[in-house]
């Protein structure tokens, strides 16, 4: 069976944190919207934990953002460089 | 009207209780696991000296036992929130998946312990042998604790709860 957590690279990257602190949610708080225990937003946000489908769904509802803006699986462009597109100006 | 919690929901809310966070450490746990296997090896030692004793003090002597042995047993179910003991109902996608991990492990752990058990039995019984009778308690009362709490076991000291 394949490891939940792997050694070197993560299995998805996630916005879940920034999102969060975006809509000043606790982890409480989101828990309670997606219906999970609080500790299980910790372990998402540290990618420790690889949600199900129907958890991704539910945690993009409460944070009203399609899942693509909160899980992916390849990186995320900081969130400087989508605002002011430094990385474009920086080449 | 609001329904009324059911027994695991309640059970869940108390073993969540946030008041026992000191309780869910990785040293905390290994001290509650050590406590309960000092408490199996103390009552294996009475039940075996048991003879020796006054009926008073052996009966004192369990009931001592007894309570120690539901104070570690409640800590260490309530450091990994009773994920090993409450109905999937109650647990959330990432807490059922670690009761099956949990499940899977302990199985593994029981099969050893039952083998043990058994073969303690068969030498305790073989005429090159004479076991007292005591002995004869001690292996099946201790086995039999040590196989109900294996799951709580496994999830306090190799899980991440």
């Amino acid at each position: 069976m394949k490891k939940q957590v792997p050694d070197e690279q993560p299995q998805f990257y996630t916005r879940l944190p920034v999102l969060r602190a975006e809509r000043g949610m606790s982890r409480k708080e989101l828990a309670e919207l997606a219906g999970v225990h609080y500790q299980t937003i910790g372990y998402l946000e540290r990618g420790e934990y690889s949600p199900s489908l129907v958890l991704a769904l539910r945690i993009a509802a409460a944070l009203a953002v399609p899942l693509d803006a909160v899980f992916s699986l390849t990186p995320f462009a900081s969130m400087a460089d989508q605002l002011y597109n430094t990385e474009g100006e920086n080449r | 009207m609001t329904a009324s919690p059911t027994y695991q929901q309640r059970r869940a809310a108390r073993l969540d209780d946030p008041s026992m966070e000191y309780l869910r450490t990785p040293k905390a746990r290994r001290l509650l696991a050590a406590g309960l296997i000092g408490v199996l090896v103390a009552e294996a030692v009475l039940i075996g000296t048991a003879a020796l004793l006054p009926i008073a003090v052996f009966i004192g002597g369990m009931m001592v036992l007894i309570i120690a042995m539901v104070f570690t047993l409640g800590g260490l179910k309530a450091s990994t929130r009773g994920v090993e003991e409450l109905s999937p109902d109650v647990l959330d996608e990432r807490q059922a998946q670690i009761r099956g991990l949990v499940y899977s492990m302990s199985y593994k752990v029981l099969s050893v312990v039952f083998v043990i058990t058994v073969v303690l039995m068969l030498l305790a019984q073989s005429p090159g042998w004479a076991a007292p009778f005591e002995v004869m308690v001690i292996i099946p009362v201790i086995s039999w604790q040590l196989i109900i709490t294996i799951p709580t076991f496994v999830t306090a000291l190799r899980m991440k709860v």
